[in-house]
């Protein structure tokens, strides 16, 4: 079932379109991401899923109810909508408790329900307390519990863990998916933080010039971008060239299986193929060139549980440094010698111009 | 009701206001009722101008450029703009180096001098010149208006420069020495920066203020607009004369208003940023703090010391009374009733132009707000003049020297100070805060009783304490508009001085003063306040 439906959305500031034409649908139930660049008008698309912008062309639908559409503009104290802006915006001159239950109606403000949030977020304790009194990780869930309180149709968050520290941000995502699930809400996250999108939401939905560029589960979105930009924009990505022969594909990393796929048709001519790193397999020197390319390190990042390794192709100085993300190999110096060889099938598109990297 | 399996049965017990999306889905809704107020208010601070329009007209254009081109008109141009610079340049340098010494030095007492440098605001401009005029006959002409309008006024620039300063990003300056940029040099490319608008905010305050003073300059002995007008009106009665020596004011008001463009261009305030905010350690000042110290001492004992002297010496004395009077309890009580009255209209009217202006931009509504300023070229004299014209031609009568017209007279006067700090305090609440409240099911209206007037609550407290304060050292307007037989204290104590019956007129200024200096300490506490998080956001 779908919760919220938004279709054909357009939305301008004076000159500078933001919005064109925008789809997307959120299933019921789902924590749906909406990724994109800063700039890109994720929060634009919040806002006015929020009521607090109004759209140029198109429509919001909540629910059964047209939200926004032509001749129709639901206030946001009429949408059932929670909102969890970036910094939390927590009511300064009202407590923990009072800004939990400052959606509901008078008589209930103090009542079962702001406990129960109370103990849901872990913040029982601090019930008395003072937005200022609060770290910023506690701040963010009483934020939440405010926008769950209303018990709403939806959860929009903008950006929620943006403005945490590094090592905060984790268990605060953490928590609000797990309260999220608990709650059964439909909720859509704003964030410009692949890692983020893809390790929260069950949807994540790519924001580019202005309408959705895919929107698939992070698995999907990762083993099956829709074109190579998307491919380099999600995670790293090798993109080398190569020339298609039907179900095969040859190129500097040898001839390559393609990913079967009803949207690949093409069966012969140039391409352009993505490689992910971690399907690229590493050996020294000495393993024979056999179908492996041979390569020189140039650049090692070591991560603890990983280590990624820049290699750049012996027989062709002009080829692009091949990532490569390998669990196994010790340190790797820089001049390294070392044979390259690729695990599974590659996705592969109709050659593009070259992609300024 | 839409049906959703996430949502329990019980959720419109839990969640009382309004129906479900989608029964009364309307058109979307401007702030028509915003826009409408205002539309009116902006309307009823036009009155004035429209009036000494309609007056000039009656007189035909041929008369009132007699009355303008002569040369009376060329000498009190020449007073009152040397007058205007010199003061202004006074003010500006006296209460900007006061403000960055309170706010970020080490100074000695920074809490008290606070207080203290804020105080000559409570003092009227005509009590501090009667009480320099009435010890030394030095203090006369030109020379006496520069040193009693200085010592007056310059708390308005203090007062917003201390406000920018501390609310400015110490960050700034750290990184700016930390570019090695020097301490003098810091001072003047980052802090004076920084505090510019409010230092030409202020400047342009001192301006309308010396523009619209009339008792000050009567005691010392100075002619100009302003002085020259009351004369017109009130010893002469020239009717077209006082009202084309009024078209020039306006028009000279108008003229420094124009500066306004340059202070104006800060933008929509959206505050956005981490809650609590960092305080800067303050300067040392080092060997310095000796005569910086010396230098408050003497600002207060000039400012503050020799007005209350003067007075509480005059009392002492015990001269002989020279006429008769109402007593001190009676003109204290009309004084605190106008000035309630007053400064509760002129809030009330303030806060649907300041709500338009800060929640909802658009080239309409700036107008509306901008159009309001228009008061500001209205000097005192020229509303008062203005409003008894009107009744006495068109409402035969009806309303003049009454208790209603006067309070609208200060409401229309001191409606741009209103304006001010009503903006500014709902300018500090986040437009997010509305936003979530509103997502959380609250309409408009009770948005803002919840959140929006909840928070800027202080800042609508100081906006009354000033306009009030206005009213209590008014002399100008009050001694046109006031019903007959009543006195207020600064109509009581002008009658006095007039007569030079001194010792009757001081316990009326210290009366004053004492009654002005509670919003006076009200408005300093609200501004030393903002470092409490609460009220920062």
């Amino acid at each position: 079932m779908t919760q919220l439906t938004v279709a054909g959305l357009h939305k301008a500031f004076g000159s500078h379109r933001v919005l064109t034409g925008l789809d997307l649908a959120v299933p019921a139930g789902c924590l749906t991401a909406v990724l994109g660049p800063s700039g890109s008008g994720k929060t634009t698309l919040l806002r006015m899923m929020a009521g607090f912008e109004r759209a140029d062309g198109g429509t919001i639908t909540i629910g059964t109810a047209v939200a926004d559409g032509p001749g129709v503009h639901l206030p946001p104290e009429r949408r059932r909508i929670g909102y969890v802006p970036q910094e939390g915006s927590l009511f300064p001159h009202l407590t923990v408790e009072a800004n939990i239950g400052f959606g509901l109606a008078r008589r209930y403000r103090r009542g079962p329900r702001t406990t129960e949030l109370l103990d849901a977020v872990g913040l029982a304790g601090v019930a008395r307390r003072y937005p200022h009194q609060l770290s910023g990780g506690q701040q963010q869930r009483v934020a939440l519990a405010r926008a769950l309180a209303i018990r709403p149709e939806i959860v929009l968050l903008d950006e929620p863990f943006a403005s945490l520290d590094a090592h905060l941000r984790a268990s605060v995502r953490a928590d609000v998916q797990q309260l999220l699930r608990e709650a059964g809400t439909t909720a859509v996250l704003v964030t410009h933080d692949q890692d983020e999108a893809l390790s929260t939401a069950d949807l994540v939905a790519v924001l580019r010039d202005g309408t959705i560029a895919q929107c698939a589960a992070p698995q999907d979105l990762y083993a099956r971008p829709v074109d190579a930009d998307m491919a380099r924009f999600i995670g790293d990505a090798n993109l080398v060239e190569g020339v298609r022969r039907g179900a095969m594909v040859d190129t500097l990393l040898g001839t390559l299986t393609v990913e079967q796929d009803a949207g690949q048709a093409q069966a012969a001519g140039p391409v352009t193929v993505l490689i992910r790193p971690e399907q690229v397999e590493l050996a020294g020197s000495d393993e024979g060139p056999g179908r492996r390319l041979p390569g020189r390190v140039v650049g090692y990042g070591y991560h603890g549980h990983d280590a990624v390794v820049k290699v750049q192709p012996e027989q062709d100085p002009g080829a692009p440094v091949v990532i490569v993300r390998t669990l196994g190999a010790g340190h790797l110096p820089p001049g390294s010698l070392v044979t390259l060889s690729v695990r599974g099938p590659v996705r592969a598109w109709p050659h593009q111009p070259p992609l300024a990297d | 009701m839409t049906s959703s399996p996430t949502l329990p049965r019980d959720r419109r017990q839990e969640r009382a206001p309004g129906p479900a999306p989608g029964r009364r889905a309307r058109r979307a809704k401007r702030p028509w009722a915003l826009i409408a107020t205002s539309t009116l208010i902006a309307a009823v601070l036009a009155l004035p101008l429209v009036f000494l329009l309609v007056e000039a007209r009656g007189d035909g254009l041929s008369t009132d450029a007699h009355l303008i081109f002569r040369p009376l008109t060329a000498t009190l141009l020449w007073n009152t703009v040397r007058l205007a610079v010199t003061v202004t340049a006074a003010c500006a340098v006296i209460g900007t180096a006061a403000a960055w010494c309170v706010e970020r030095t080490d100074l000695p007492g920074r809490r008290v001098w606070a207080v203290l440098v804020v105080v000559p605001l409570a003092i009227p401009d005509f009590v501090i010149s009667f009480g320099w005029a009435s010890l030394s006959t030095w203090i006369q002409g030109f020379r006496g208006a520069v040193v009693v309008m200085t010592l007056g006024v310059y708390p308005l620039v203090y007062l917003p420069v201390a406000a920018s300063l501390r609310s400015a990003d110490p960050g700034q300056e750290e990184v700016a020495r930390s570019l090695g940029t020097g301490r003098v040099r810091t001072f003047i490319r980052i802090t004076l920066g920084q505090a510019r608008g409010a230092i030409l905010g202020g400047c342009l305050l001192v301006a309308m203020v010396l523009l619209a003073e009339y008792g000050a300059f009567e005691i010392v002995g100075y002619q100009t607009f302003t002085t020259e007008i009351f004369t017109e009106v009130d010893e002469a009665f020239s009717l077209p004369a006082a009202c084309a020596l009024s078209l020039v004011l306006v028009l000279l008001s108008l003229l420094v208003l124009g500066g306004e463009g340059v202070t104006h261009g800060q933008g929509r305030i959206s505050r956005s940023g981490p809650l609590a905010q960092r305080v800067s350690p303050p300067q040392r000042l080092g060997p310095a703090r000796i005569p910086v110290l010396a230098g408050f001492v003497v600002l207060a004992g000039l400012a503050l010391g020799v007005p209350v002297g003067a007075s509480v010496y005059w009392m002492v004395s015990g001269m002989p009374p020279a006429i008769s009077g109402v007593p001190l309890l009676a003109a204290a009580g009309h004084t605190a009733v106008y000035g309630v009255a007053a400064a509760a209209l002129a809030t009330l009217m303030a806060l649907p132009v300041a709500l338009l202006a800060v929640r909802h931009g658009g080239r309409m509504r700036q107008f509306l707000e901008r159009s309001t300023y228009l008061v500001l070229a209205m000097p005192g004299i020229v509303i008062a003049l203005a409003l008894s014209y009107f009744t006495e031609r068109y409402a035969s009568g009806f309303g003049y020297q009454t208790t209603p017209l006067l309070v609208l007279a200060y409401a229309i006067m001191f409606f741009p100070l209103a304006l001010v700090g009503v903006k500014a305090s709902l300018a500090r609440v986040p437009a997010g805060l509305d936003e979530v409240a509103r997502s959380l099911g609250q309409r408009r209206l009770a948005v803002l009783g919840r959140v929006t007037l909840r928070l800027a609550g202080p800042g609508l407290v100081a906006a009354f304490c000033l306009v009030f304060l206005m009213v209590v050292t008014e002399l100008t307007a009050t001694l046109i508009l006031i019903p007959t037989n009543v006195q207020t204290l600064a109509t009581q104590f002008w009658a006095y001085e007039k007569y030079l019956s001194y010792g009757q007129a001081a316990p009326f200024a210290l009366v004053m003063i004492a009654v002005a200096a509670v919003p006076s300490l009200v408005l300093g506490r609200f501004f030393n306040r903002s470092v409490d998080p609460r009220v920062t956001t």
